[in-house]
């Protein structure tokens, strides 16, 4: 038994005594940690910020067992968080001049560097300073330089999938009583949306240029923020691209998804709405997503005459900015069913700018395919092929339809003893073993555009499907 | 607990019955005897169309709970859209004796008497529930069913309109009041109200229908069609079956006077004839107004795919009837007689194939026609080669054969309204 082995062991059995003690907990993360033991440090410090959420030690113990553990988008945040707070220790100003360099951004990493040394010489790490090179602080318009020049240097992009492992739950500072959301920088941009260009350049002037180009639209006295309404058939990738856009322009990413509207609904909703938006405004600039929207402002007659009004209405008027600014925050909303809501949300400064997101066409679908099946055993799939015979699939339908194929693999595998590889015909017959989605969801938004088209809102529906 | 089955009931009024689902189950985890949460997976999947599990799902409520009223209405729902009418009565009966006085209970009773043509009932059940709650909207639209179909079409509209007064944004309320425009003959108002219902709710093919109605009226004798379809639907199953049978008898016997006869010959024919077209019409008038229809853009977008097809496959017969008729008039042959007759009659029973209910119904429908198409290819086949060898044993094979073929056509006929009536259980 090594020391720290023996010493754990001690704190454990003290913890078990006092478990709601604070710094004993921290300090058996922190041994943990010294001792290589991540996943169970990771396990003990998120205790401990559970006991006091906003503890500075606590989240950069957790910061660097993450960032230890090559989970840097969470290490990041809760770093930004630390740094952000009263109390910034120098090694957290260390910790981030080195995930800064991971993320590509030298000119930041020295700034941080520079200052973590100057508030702490002893904290000196020669083998970074090499990677670092110089360590001249370098002034605020340089790094907003390289804010845009480091897209470039991201790292492979993840693979075409909704679930981002790279979040984390922190305390919000500004309202503790209330819920959290969870916050998280994600590690995606335009470059890992297939497709969609249009959507994309109509996201870049809402969104895009006015956080990068500031002064040209505070010259022309228009305020930054506001919010694009994205829907489309389910699983073609609205919330992929709400992520991507948040982190297109470095910003903060908050996700409300269906269960906390409903819970909204239920509880004291006034309170946590407001909550939640004056999070995202504490940490501007933020992207502020709304999954599932319509659920919030279903304009259905059941709903109409119950309490649900209020909560419509507390929405409206947090988007509207009545308790607080909004400069900085961008709501984005997705919805399956656009005819369910509320016809306030549409109106200018609100949702005013809704866009459709169809299903793949046949380039992205093939794109998609290509992602999904990185790195699984092939022999020549022909990808334009399957492209064309799966018209009408979502990227989830997509994902499905791959691992139909690989199922059916592993099964023959298992028969004959021998793995084979995935060819285009596996492929193709999975593909007609899976019915595309978004057919249903079709069907019923004809009929809408045909009957319910107000104000053209429908126009691009009509547009996709030649009426 | 609590807060877990009402989330659930939150998910489940917005139409997400997957994640309503989640919730109720999650309920069911805490405490397997809920009958509440049995009740409301029940609902949930009887909206996933998966009904037996549903019903299922509602004994198993009414297991836990036998003294719940909800659990028996939300078993009778359930049977309702399984097509179970006589189960679905028993559970709405017990529903309501263990309370009178709720209103959407009396609303679904009130249905079901509907979908038994009972008219009276629908309106006894209907008005029992307005007693309870006068601003019901399910009740108040039974109620207006059942007067339209007893002919008291002014007393239903007006009944409506005051219930549109206080529920403006009801599509079901739209529809039915097109329904009563339709039943007057009253095309504009018909047109305005189903164009509100369905711009409220795009998906409701009850307004669809009626907007399809109502837009053919432009053309001549439609008005006419419809008013015997409207007539045809108020006499309910059994009576129907009987109008069609007398009518058929009816047409037999004065035929048959016509042939013995001589002397009131003139006089019967025209009637013979004009009967006999309109018998014809009325199962080819949809598809073909359908045809015309598609000639205008919003005409083209309001039929579905299903009727599209349909007037293709009754147009093309109809086509094949004319071309063969005009050879027939211009050769006086057997052969071009042969295929106008094939031609003609195979209308009938393609004109019905998409009209039975899905599943069982339809697959027959369907293989009637497809076997009354291949004795009508034997029969052509036959006469052709009997013309060629100038074999009399093949002549008389055709006959016998074409013979058989108008004997499946007059029996088409009663095979479509019997398997049109037909709803089979789910």
């Amino acid at each position: 038994m090594t020391f720290y082995d023996k010493q754990i062991e001690s704190l454990r059995e003290a913890i078990s005594l006092t478990p709601d003690n604070l710094p004993l907990r921290q300090l058996l993360g922190e041994t943990l940690f010294q001792a290589g033991r991540f996943t169970e440090a990771e396990q003990e410090l998120r205790k401990a910020l559970a006991l006091g959420p906003n503890s500075a030690r606590s989240r950069l113990a957790l910061a660097e067992t993450f960032a230890a553990q090559e989970k840097r988008g969470q290490a990041m945040v809760l770093v930004e968080a630390v740094l952000r707070g009263p109390d910034r220790p120098p090694r957290a100003r260390l910790l981030h001049a080195k995930l800064l360099l991971k993320q590509g951004e030298l000119l930041q990493a020295r700034d941080a560097y520079a200052r973590a040394i100057a508030e702490d010489p002893k904290l000196a790490d020669p083998e970074l300073l090499e990677r670092l090179g110089s360590t001249e602080p370098e002034d605020a318009r340089a790094r907003t330089d390289a804010g845009d020049s480091a897209n470039a240097s991201l790292d492979e992009p993840p693979p075409y999938d909704d679930e981002t492992p790279e979040r984390i739950r922190i305390g919000s500072e500004d309202d503790n009583a209330a819920r959290d959301v969870e916050l998280e920088r994600p590690d995606l941009s335009f470059k890992d949306v297939g497709g969609m260009e249009k959507l994309k350049e109509e996201i870049r002037l809402k969104v895009i240029y006015p956080l990068t180009h500031r002064e040209l639209f505070e010259a022309y006295g228009k305020k930054i923020g506001g919010g694009i309404l994205l829907y489309g058939p389910p699983g073609c990738g609205k919330t992929h691209l709400a992520r991507a856009t948040a982190g297109e322009v470095r910003a903060f990413f908050l996700a409300v998804g269906i269960h906390d509207v409903v819970d909204m609904w239920l509880g004291n909703s006034e309170k946590n709405l407001h909550a939640i938006f004056e999070q995202a405004r504490g940490h501007s600039p933020c992207v502020l997503f709304f999954d599932e929207v319509d659920a919030l402002g279903a304009s259905r007659t059941d709903m109409r005459q119950s309490a649900g009004r209020s909560i419509i209405n507390q929405f409206l008027s947090e988007l509207d900015g009545i308790k607080g600014a909004n400069e900085g925050v961008l709501v984005l909303g997705a919805t399956n069913a656009p005819w369910h809501l509320d016809a306030a949300f549409r109106r200018p400064g609100r949702f005013d700018r809704i866009i459709f997101v169809p299903p793949p066409d046949a380039t992205a679908r093939g794109e998609i395919l290509k992602i999904l099946c990185r790195g699984k055993p092939q022999t020549d799939v022909d990808y334009t092929k399957l492209a064309a015979k799966t018209d009408g699939f979502s990227g989830a339908d997509l994902k499905g339809m791959v691992d139909v194929a690989i199922e059916a693999k592993l099964t023959e595998a298992m028969k004959t003893g021998t793995p084979t590889p995935i060819t285009t015909r596996d492929l193709l017959s999975a593909a007609a073993s899976v019915k595309p989605t978004t057919k249903e969801w079709f069907a019923t938004a004809r009929n809408y555009a045909l009957y319910s088209n107000q104000g053209g809102m429908y126009d691009e529906i009509i547009k996709f499907l030649k009426i | 607990m609590k807060q877990t089955i009402e989330r659930g009931q939150l998910l489940f009024q917005q139409g997400r019955y997957d994640l309503a689902l989640q919730e109720f189950h999650r309920a069911l985890g805490d405490d397997p005897q809920d009958p509440v949460a049995h009740a409301f997976v029940a609902l949930c999947l009887a909206e996933q169309k998966s009904f037996v599990d549903a019903s299922e799902s509602a004994a198993r409520a009414i297991t836990s709970a036998p003294d719940m009223p909800f659990a028996h209405y939300v078993a009778a729902h359930v049977f309702h859209q399984r097509n179970r009418f006589k189960e679905a009565e028993r559970a709405i009966d017990e529903a309501t004796r263990l309370d009178p006085y709720n209103s959407s209970y009396h609303g679904l009773a009130a249905h079901l008497r509907i979908a038994a043509s009972d008219w009276r009932g629908a309106l006894a059940r209907a008005t029992k529930g307005l007693e309870v709650d006068a601003d019901d909207a399910t009740c108040l639209n039974a109620r207006a069913i059942a007067l339209v179909k007893l002919g008291r079409v002014g007393h239903a509209q007006s009944e409506l309109q005051s219930s549109l007064e206080r529920d403006p944004e009801n599509s079901i309320t739209h529809a039915n009041l097109g329904w009563a425009a339709l039943e007057r003959g009253e095309r504009n108002q018909a047109l305005e109200s189903f164009r509100e219902s369905l711009r409220i709710n795009p998906n409701l093919d009850w307004a669809r229908d009626g907007m399809i109605h109502a837009l053919k009226l432009r053309y001549p004798l439609y008005g006419l069609f419809l008013r015997y379809l409207l007539w045809m639907q108020r006499l309910g199953g059994r009576l129907q079956m009987a109008v069609i049978i007398g009518a058929f008898v009816g047409y037999q016997i004065l035929n048959g006077v016509a042939r013995t006869s001589p002397k009131l010959r003139p006089w019967l024919m025209p009637l013979l004839v004009a009967y006999f077209v309109f018998a014809y019409l009325t199962w080819v008038a949809r598809p073909i107004t359908n045809l015309v229809l598609r000639l205008n853009r919003f005409g083209r977008a309001i039929l579905d795919p299903i009727e599209r097809r349909e007037s293709n496959l009754i147009a093309a017969a109809l086509f094949g009837a004319i071309i063969s008729g005009a050879c027939y008039f211009h050769s006086d042959r057997a052969l071009p007689l042969y295929a106008l007759i094939i031609c003609a009659a195979i209308a009938i029973p393609l004109s019905r194939v998409y009209h039975c209910a899905e599943g069982w119904p339809t697959r027959l429908m369907a293989g009637y026609t497809i076997g009354m198409a291949l004795l009508g290819v034997a029969a052509f086949s036959f006469g052709f080669l009997s013309i060629r060898f100038e074999s009399d044993r093949l002549a008389a094979l055709a006959v016998n054969s074409l013979n058989l073929y108008v004997l499946a056509a007059v029996g088409s006929q009663f095979a479509a309204n019997a398997l049109g009536m037909v709803r089979p259980t789910r």
